[in-house]
């Protein structure tokens, strides 16, 4: 195999796909990007058995064929070569040479027969939507996944294709973030757990102003844009009934000012214990007293005023949860919806009703 | 920093010799505790007289009686070890306010800067040993040291009744004659990697160029050689709370039933969830330990939000248990908590909201247990007589 390509477009597409792989593998091979030659193309493709790239790039193919090169090594390479003409030539044993500028290497590659193929399902129908859509939706959830590995079902994100509406929803068992999207085509209904890895390789790839294409089959989420696609094993079990952990008709209902609220609480989690960082809420008539309070180091309160004209209500949260809900939404008003101490409340935006995030208070 | 002085003091056979002591007759007789002779237990203790025959903690109890036929088997009475546990170690803390107990029978203690109150360590660890002989008719081991690695390998050599004591300074020739199984970390695996080496003495191992055990073991390697010089820089703790807290059980007979494994594991998870709400924590690390009839042992373990909570610490070691292949009938099935840290985050769960009236109900049980008995209260599940399996 012999190919002469751009150095930057070899950067990009080394990096679409090296962040699969592993630090720590199972099989030596999966530590390796595979290298073949299609056509006047090389395509780049990196698999850890659950996630899978695949990247295609420009090149000019002097004589065809593949090999695997440790990722790692490969993109460290690329990253300091000169913006340049790239040569790579693979010779004897699976020998790498690479040249550009005055530089020169020689890998020790390896033989491609033992690498696992990251194949795509052939799905009956595709969904195709704005990459800028997507990017949207999953930075509107993709915090609220669960790290917790013994509930496997919430270690995903959970996607949701309806005729004329999609769905993005991912819970840790204390808040849940959801993403509603009408659909100008009717699709589905169908519905798969994405693997919390596949959703930040995703997010990683998705570039502005692209159209995307998805699809989810029995047992595997695929992804696919110009030059790139992207595979990933559904993850097996049941995800919560979300609908019915979502309140409706709460009575309480507040617009706050995004950048003044997302400022009070930061200011006054400071003073906040440190593992749940609980802040808590006191709504009175024209008023929102944020306060936070821990033995050992003092207390802080701050007053927004509000239109709000209800009975008392203090309702305690902890406070990452109440901001990084806010951090992705762009509107500067949103909504507070609540009811009681005890009870979840809702943080949506103004403008979107699509984007939501119930959270469950702490106890005072 | 000036040289350390701590011992440790580990009792000499201490079930056994609790039961010789109450109970004359079984003096100068071969006591092995730990279960029936026909039962299916591990050795706890062995008396002296029983180690004669080759008899040892934590060999399998049908093999001590195959060895020792004659010999009185006596079941663990662990109150009444405890009770003489207490005892001892309120002997010890007279002497520093620096005693860690790492077991009912044995424990450290940091005797650096006693002087004036005991006069030289040694003086202080005769006279600890001659307080518990007073106290309790029992005898100890003890080893004294620069530190708790040194002191721990001393107090084993003169059993029963012994006094080792390595000086500051004397730490690489105190060890270099003993084989290298007594390091800390070289298990069968580690000793023949070593022996391929040609290195059977800490000695040896001490001659052995640091790089060279870096290159063939990492870390490891560099940790093994630290120790072979008796290098050990770790505190004495008093009160350290503890780090794990499980349950385990051998089967009369190994159990091939998957429902009886669950049963077991449930009643398990209740027990640690109750010491855990005890102790006021809550543990993220769940371990599931199997052991096979052909004694093969596994360990698995997933980590989670922190829980005390019986049914989630079931759930957990649930999966576990239901991810393996059991193609062999399990011996033993245990469960363990660990990764304590402060219980009630006060956080409320949106998807579980009858683990809010599990809490409450724990509440209730465990104040009914302390009053009536652990077994007063029990999840329905665990009602049914014990089946055969």
């Amino acid at each position: 195999m012999e190919v002469v390509l751009d150095r930057d477009a070899f950067l990009k597409g080394l990096q679409m796909v090296q962040n699969i792989v592993e630090p720590r593998q199972t099989l030596a091979i999966l530590a390796n990007v595979l290298l073949e030659t299609d056509g006047e193309t090389i395509c780049l493709s990196a698999t850890d058995l659950e996630v899978g790239a695949r990247v295609t790039v420009p090149a000019r193919v002097a004589s065809k064929g593949s090999i695997t090169i440790s990722a790692r090594k490969l993109a460290e390479i690329v990253k300091e070569l000169p913006a340049a003409t790239l040569t790579m030539k693979v010779g004897e044993n699976a020998a790498v040479g690479i040249r550009c500028g005055g530089v020169s290497y020689r890998l020790v590659g390896l033989a491609p027969d033992d690498f696992p193929a990251v194949v795509p399902a052939s799905p009956s129908s595709w969904l195709t939507l704005d990459a800028k859509v997507l990017r949207e939706m999953l930075s509107h959830t993709s915090f609220a996944v669960s790290h917790d590995e013994t509930r496997y079902a919430l270690n995903g994100v959970l996607f949701v294709i309806q005729p004329k509406e999609m769905r993005v929803v991912a819970t840790d068992g204390h808040r849940l973030a959801i993403a509603s999207k009408g659909l100008g085509q009717t699709a589905g209904p169908v519905s798969g757990i994405v693997p919390r890895k596949a959703v930040s390789e995703i997010q990683r790839a998705l570039g502005a102003g692209e159209e995307v294409q998805l699809a989810i089959t029995d047992n595997q989420f695929v992804l696919q844009m110009p030059n790139f696609v992207m595979t990933a094993r559904l993850i097996e079990g049941q995800f919560p009934n979300y609908e019915a952990v979502i309140p409706k008709g709460h009575p309480g209902k507040l617009a706050l000012s995004r950048p003044a609220l997302i400022a009070a609480l930061r200011r006054v989690s400071v003073m906040a214990e440190e593992r749940n960082k609980p802040v808590k809420l006191t709504l009175s008539p024209a008023s929102l007293k944020l306060s936070a309070s821990s033995s050992e180091l003092g207390e802080a309160e701050e007053s927004l005023t509000v239109d709000y004209a209800g009975e008392e209500v203090t309702i305690a949260f902890n406070s990452r949860y109440f901001l990084e809900a806010l951090a992705p939404m762009e509107d500067d008003a949103v909504l507070f919806e609540f009811k009681d101490a005890l009870s979840p409340g809702v943080v949506k935006s103004a403008e979107d009703d699509g984007y939501r995030c119930v959270i469950m208070p702490m106890r005072i | 920093m000036a040289p350390r002085a701590i011992t440790h003091v580990d009792m000499d056979a201490f079930y056994a010799a609790v039961e010789q002591r109450d109970r004359p007759e079984l003096r100068g007789q071969p006591v092995i505790v730990g279960g029936e002779p026909g039962g299916r237990g591990v050795v706890s203790a062995a008396s002296y007289e029983a180690r004669v025959y080759g008899v040892r903690s934590a060999m399998p109890i049908s093999q001590a009686s195959r060895l020792c036929p004659h010999g009185h088997f006596l079941r663990v009475d662990m109150a009444k070890y405890q009770r003489v546990s207490a005892e001892i170690m309120t002997i010890l803390d007279a002497f520093s306010p620096l005693v860690e107990p790492i077991s009912v029978d044995e424990a450290f203690v940091d005797l650096t800067g006693t002087e004036s109150l005991f006069g030289p360590p040694v003086e202080a660890v005769r006279k600890i040993k001659a307080r518990i002989r007073e106290a309790t008719q029992l005898t100890a081991s003890a080893g004294l040291a620069p530190n708790k690695f040194l002191a721990k390998i001393a107090s084993d050599l003169k059993k029963p009744d012994g006094l080792v004591v390595v000086p500051a300074g004397g730490e690489a020739a105190f060890l270099a004659p003993l084989p290298i199984g007594r390091l800390w970390g070289v298990g069968k695996v580690m000793a023949e990697a070593l022996s391929g080496l040609g290195i059977t003495t800490i000695g040896q191992l001490q001659r052995m160029p640091r790089a060279v055990l870096v290159r063939r073991f990492g870390d490891h390697g560099a940790d093994l050689h630290d120790l072979a010089f008796g290098r050990d820089e770790r505190p004495v703790e008093p009160d350290t709370a503890a780090k794990s807290m499980g349950a385990e059980e051998t089967f009369e007979s190994d159990c091939r039933d998957p429902a009886r494994l669950a049963t077991v594991l449930r009643e398990q998870a209740e027990r640690v969830a109750r010491e855990l709400r005890e102790s006021s924590v809550a543990a993220a690390r769940i371990t599931l330990k199997l052991r096979f009839s052909d004694f093969h042992t596994i360990t698995r373990a997933v980590t989670g939000d922190p829980t005390q909570d019986g049914l989630e610490l079931y759930r957990r070691a649930r999966s576990l248990l239901d991810r393996e292949h059991l193609d062999q009938p399990v011996r033993l099935i245990g469960i363990s908590a660990s990764t304590l840290g402060p219980a009630a985050s006060g956080q409320l769960p949106l998807l579980d909201p009858a683990m809010i009236r599990r809490e409450r109900l724990a509440k209730v049980v465990d104040g009914l247990a302390e009053r009536f008995g652990d077994d007063v209260v029990r999840p329905a599940s665990l009602l049914r007589p014990p089946d055969a399996c």
